[in-house]
Parts: C-alpha cells; structure tokens; sequence
C-alpha cells in the first residue's frame, strides 16, 4: 500500500513544472505585510541637532545637505518584506536645483514684500499659488526618482503643468464651493499623481471616492462650528465675568480661548484628516499589491494631542522626539496586503534628472510618503 | 582559495524586483553570487564594492557594486555581513560624522564669503537705485518718513523766524549740487534735541536745536550738515538698503527673523558712521565757501556729546555701548580749522532774534500736501 502511495507521489517533470508555473503565477492567499519602520530617537535627535547648528552657520545653504541627511536616515529605515527602501539624493542636486531658480523665485516673491504699502500688490499671489503646485508636482517627482525599494527606482510620468492647473483649478473650485468641493478636490489631486506614478515599470492605480469622504469632512464642519460656538461663547463670559472680577480673569479667559481656538482646528479636522488618509490607501493599487489604513480619527486626534503636549512642555526641545513619533505613528497604521513574492516589477525609464525641483525650497515642500 | 560568505542571501539584480536565494563566496577578490540551482548570477570584484546600508536586526544590511549600481545584494549580521564589512575599502562605508566635520568647515568658509557679500557689497550695490528713483517718489517717500517721526507734533511758523531760516537755506542752498527744493521746517516739541534729513529735501530741525545753540553758527552748520546728507542720497540709501537687505534674506533664506533684524541693525550703524563723517565734511566745505564759520558744527556736536545725543537719530537706547561716542571725538577732531579765517555772521542780528521766536506761532503739520 504504501508503496504504491509513494509511486503515485511521484509526479513526472513536466507536470512538475506546469504545477509550479500555475502556482507562480496565481497570487497565494494575500498575505499582510507592515511596513517596519527601526529607527531611534537619538539618532534622529543627532540629525536634527547637526543641521540646525550648520545652518545657521551657513545662513541656511546647508538646509539642502541636512534635509537630504534627514530624508535619508528616514526612508533607509523602514523596510517592507524584510527589503529596505533607499533614498539615492544629495544635497548638492538640491542645491543645484534651488540656484537655477533663484531668479524666478526673486520674482515670485520680491512684489509681496511691498505688501502693507501698496496692497494691491496681492494680486501677485495667483502666480505663487500656481507655482507651489509645480513645485509640489517636481518635488515629488525627485522624491520618487531618488527613492528604490529592491534595487527598483520610482518614477512620476505625467505633466507639471498638468497638475498644477489642475491644483489651481481645484482651488478655485474650493473658494467658489465655500469649501464643499474640499474632498473631492483632494483626491482629485491625489488621483492625478498616483495614477501616474510608477514602481520601476508597474503603474500605480487609485480610483479613490469622495462620497464618503465627504460624510467625515461634514463631521469635522459641524465640529469645527459647534467649538467655536462654545469657546467663543466662553471667551464672552470670561471676559464680561472679569469685568467684575479683574484684569488676570480677563486674561486666563482670552488665553484660554486662544488655546481651545487653536487647538479646535486641527481637533475637528483631525476627522476629516483620518478618513482622507484611510481612502488614499484603500484606493490604491500596485501590480497585485493594494493597501490599508488603519487609522482612527481618535488615534490622529490622540497623536496631535499628545504633540502639542510635548512641544509646549519641553519648550521646543522635543522637536526631534515629535518628528519620530510621526514617523512612527504614519508606519504604524499603513498595512500592504498581496504577495510580495510574486510581486515583480522591471527596472523602469530614468526619470532624468540631474537636480531637485528648486522652487520646492522656496515653498519649503516635503514631498514623501515617510 | 575560496571562501563561502553566507548561503541563502536575497540578491536582486536590478533589473528585476525579483528575489533571488543566493549562495555567496569569495575566490580572490571577485564575489561570486550564484543561486541555488548554481548558476552565476553575478561576480562582483572587491575593490567595486560599497555599502549601501548596515544591518540592523532584523533586517539585513545592503552591499552594492559600483560597477552595477542597480544590484542588490542583502546579508544579514551574524551572516557573513563582518566578513563582507572587512573586505570593503574603507571610504565606501556610510558617511560619518566626521566627514560632515569636513563639508562644515567648508561651509563654515562659505558663510563668511556669503557674510561679506551680503554685509558690504550688496548693499552698496543696491544703495545706487537711490540715483535713479524718480523725484516724486522720494518726495512721497520722505513726507512718509516724516509723517512717522513727527507727524503729530505742530510745526513753528512765525513769519520773521520762517524768514530767517529760508534766507540761510537760500546761502547753503547756491551751494548744493542737487538743485530741488530744500524744505525746513522747525518742530515745536520741546523733549527732543535733534535734527534729520528724509529723502526728497525735507528736513526737520527741533526748536531746542535753535533755542539751546550757542551762536547762529551752530543752526548753520547743522543745517548745511542735513541739507548735505540730502545732497548726497544718504537717507534714501539707508533705507532702501535696510529695505533691500532685510527683504532679501527673507526672501532667499525663508524667515530669518531675530537674524534678520540684527544683521539690518549692524549695517545700519556702519553705514550711518561713513555718511555723518561724509556730511560733516560737506557741510564743512559749503560753509567754508559762502564763509560761514564750521566750527559752529563742531562747537554744536562737543554740546551733543555731553549731552550724550546723537545726530540724525542714529543712536538709539541699547546701541549706546556700540554707538559712536568715540566716533564723534572723531567727528569733532576731523571738523578742526587750521588758518585763522575772518567769516560773516551766519545770519543778521535781527534774523537770530526772530528765529528763536519761530515757535511763537505754530501751526499743525500735514504731510500729506
């Protein structure tokens, strides 16, 4: 019996081979893979500490090394599949791309430094709008061209042009919509570059959908109004109570109107905020790689909260620990689900460039997803 | 002599994301990268290797090829990764500290290049738009300027004392080279003992100027002092530098702030002491030409540093320490008369008479003509 168990085991070459060619082709059970983020605090702290002291030692010309130093540290030390991302900038091509637009920046910005005296300079804003969302497009392209995961670099097809009309356009769209066009307009913008982006020769997809991000947009509208309302109105008592109760009464009030004011913001639009991360993950497909967020408005509002706590008690000094906590906490709810195994990309075009997108430094943009 | 690095290493060969299992050994000093079934996916030679990324558990370190800069190769630590590490040449190894103690001290050459540019060269060459500016706008500019310094104080007009004064003006005036309207006007606050010149030929004197001079030669050397920094842009040089410098460090540097003010603050000063000594010395010569006696400057600013004022406004609370009082022993040596000069009054006995009486009348000032 058993040996002729044994026999019928024994399956001929080459359907053997057929089996595994069948197997490698149909993904297995999609697996789930975090995204492993190992760097320390200390070091970030090392960083941080290095490039400020450089700057102002070199009236800021060393942002373009110490930035590069920074991304670099970041992005080598998260990992997916057990492979490491790279960054392959420098601070030079930064540089470089930074002093061949100088003038343009001159330009775009020299009007508004006349802006109390003569106001109708403002109008000199439209082209500074239009601009960031060049630089944004080109910063992000460098980013990608710099970036490599499997010895695969990344890669941005599309226009600048294209996408900075449509950012503008969009903008418009917000101001004329009071704002109700916000979601839709977000993943507008998001569509436009991730449906040209590229791991090596796979071509990424999102078809994201604004309905429900606009249910969580509404949340935050409603939150945002129902706590104005509440501290404004609690700012009005405080500062009629301390005209019976004195100057300090008047003051505790206004701070602590100020606070709630400031902290209102980024609370209520912390719901918004979660669900935008969350669609601009489900939506996204690469080669048979999709993604998941996990996070929780709660979760973002806890994390800023927090945030907030540690700058204003450590007086600044906490700087370094909050930007690893934000590394953290974006490595900690991205999920990649599919098989990594069977997941193949070519190396892909060489996007070209010889040096960063300049007008990013003039806009201090930070283009990466960590 | 061949040596087994590790088995079972990821290797990708950048052409691909494909993971390849890779056996890796050393024969001599080429890598061999050959997968399972043996067949050689890659030599690498030593002295073309480089580290890309150190290990840290779990995950592995990453060793390139210069040769092949798309290649993976990843070795984990306890895995061979010491051994590989040992072969490397060294400056292929991640930049360090140290290194950046290099790109420092070049950067640290660069700042001071960048720091004199900025401090003495730029501003001297932006300083030169005061030439072309057209008169209106120096004109709007300096009523402006005049607007913020006094603009709520009354102005002293008594008809003999305006009189006075714009016949001296006329005298200093036939000697001016930039031929506009010289417009003066006396302020009637009592607290302040100063004098300025703001661009486009206003120039304001206070009363205790006239009132507290000693002679009619102390107002004339003071005014020719002014009417000289007119002459010769000072005020609209000064502010379309502190202008010019302030706004472009903003605009190249993003927000500089507290720097930003400091550095407007340390170019102010220096500046400011080449254009008095520069007036002094004009006025000097103006006054020597329509012989008027310029030791009534000199006896005006021996009064000012004892009362520790300075002209013009240019000291101001906690500059004191680093303003000019040497400065002006300086000013007030350079201003010495040698020969031993017959001069005019530097106006009638009347005329001196009436100007102290100017603020009898005063009327509300109103820059906006």
């Amino acid at each position: 019996m058993n040996e002729e168990a044994e026999l019928s085991l024994e399956e001929p070459e080459d359907i053997k081979q057929e089996v595994s060619a069948t197997k490698s082709m149909k993904p297995s059970k999609p697996k789930k893979y975090d995204l492993v983020y190992d760097g320390k605090t200390g070091s970030i702290y090392k960083i941080v500490l290095l490039d400020l002291l450089l700057r102002i030692i070199t009236l800021n010309i060393y942002s373009f090394w110490g930035k590069t130093r920074f991304r670099k540290y970041v992005v080598s030390h998260h990992s997916l599949g057990g492979d490491r991302f790279e960054y392959t900038g420098t601070g030079g091509e930064l540089f470089k791309g930074f002093l061949k637009v100088l003038p343009i920046l001159v330009i775009l910005f020299a009007p508004l430094a006349f802006l109390e005296a003569y106001p109708v300079l403002a109008i000199f804003y439209i082209p500074l709008i239009y601009c960031y969302g060049i630089a944004v497009y080109g910063a992000t392209r460098y980013r990608y061209s710099r970036s490599r995961w499997r010895g695969i670099r990344g890669y941005l097809d599309g226009s600048t042009t294209g996408y900075a009309n449509l950012a503008f356009g969009r903008m418009l769209l917000n101001i004329v919509t009071l704002g109700f066009a916000i979601p839709a307009s977000d993943i507008a913008k998001h569509k436009y570059i991730m449906n040209n982006s590229y791991f090596g020769n796979v071509k990424a997809e999102f078809n994201g959908d604004s309905k429900v991000l606009f249910g969580a947009y509404m949340k935050s509208i409603f939150l945002i109004f129902l706590l104005m309302i509440l501290f404004l109105g609690g700012i009005f008592l405080s500062i009629g109570a301390s005209l019976t109760m004195g100057k300090t009464t008047a003051i505790i009030g206004i701070a602590v109107g100020f606070i709630g004011v400031t902290l209102i913001f980024p609370i209520a639009r912390s719901i918004y905020t979660a669900a935008l991360m969350r669609e601009k993950m489900r939506g996204l497909k690469i080669g048979n790689l999709k993604f998941m967020n996990t996070v929780g408005a709660m979760d973002l509002i806890k994390h800023k909260l927090a945030n907030l706590f540690i700058m204003l008690f450590t007086l600044g000094f906490g700087i370094p620990y909050i930007l690893q906590r934000n590394i953290k906490f974006n490595a900690r709810y991205n999920i990649i689900m599919g098989d990594l195994d069977a997941f193949q990309a070519e190396q892909g075009k060489d996007q070209g460039l010889s040096s960063g997108e300049g007008l990013e430094a003039g806009f201090d943009i930070d283009a990466g997803f960590f | 002599m061949s040596v087994s690095v590790v088995k079972s290493a990821k290797y990708y060969d950048g052409k691909t994301s494909k993971a390849h299992i890779v056996d890796v050994v050393l024969s001599g000093s080429i890598l061999h990268i050959t997968d399972e079934r043996g067949k050689e996916l890659a030599a690498w030679s030593l002295p073309t290797l480089k580290i890309i990324e150190p290990p840290s558990p779990p995950v592995a370190g990453i060793i390139g090829s210069d040769k092949y800069p798309d290649a993976r190769l990843n070795i984990e630590a306890g895995k061979g990764w010491n051994y590989i590490k040992s072969r490397i040449p060294n400056n292929k190894r991640t930049k360090r500290l140290p290194t950046h103690l290099g790109a420092f001290i070049s950067y640290s050459v660069l700042a001071i290049i960048s720091l004199a540019f900025l401090f003495v060269m730029f501003p001297r060459i932006i300083g030169n738009l005061a030439y072309i500016i057209p008169q209106t706008w120096e004109d709007a500019l300096g009523k402006q300027v005049l607007a913020t310094m006094a603009g709520n104080d009354k102005i002293c007009v008594a008809r003999a004392g305006k009189d006075a004064i714009d016949r001296l003006t006329k005298k200093i005036q036939s000697q001016m080279q930039r031929k506009i309207e010289y417009d003066i006007r006396v302020i009637d606050n009592s607290y302040v003992t100063n004098a300025f010149a703001a661009p486009g030929g206003h120039i304001i004197i206070y009363r205790s100027i006239i009132e507290e001079a000693g002679s009619p030669e102390e107002v004339a050397g003071v005014l020719a002092h002014e009417m000289a920094h007119v002459e010769q842009y000072h005020t609209t040089k000064a502010l379309i530098r502190n202008i010019g410098l302030g706004f472009t460090l903003s605009m190249i540097f993003g927000d500089v702030g507290t720097l930003e003010s400091v550095a407007q603050l340390l170019s102010q000063m220096s500046y400011s002491r080449e254009d008095e000594s520069a007036a002094d010395m004009r006025a000097k010569e103006i006054l020597n030409a329509i012989n008027i006696d310029p030791r009534g400057l000199q006896d005006f600013l021996v009064r000012m540093s004892e009362q520790e004022i300075d002209l013009d406004f240019k000291g101001s609370e906690y500059l004191k320490y680093l303003s000019s009082h040497p400065d002006t022993k300086e000013r007030i040596k350079a201003l010495n008369q040698d020969e031993n000069r017959e001069y005019n009054t530097a106006m009638s006995y009347d005329d001196w008479e009436a100007l102290l009486s100017v603020c009898d009348k005063t009327k509300p000032a109103n820059y906006g003509k």
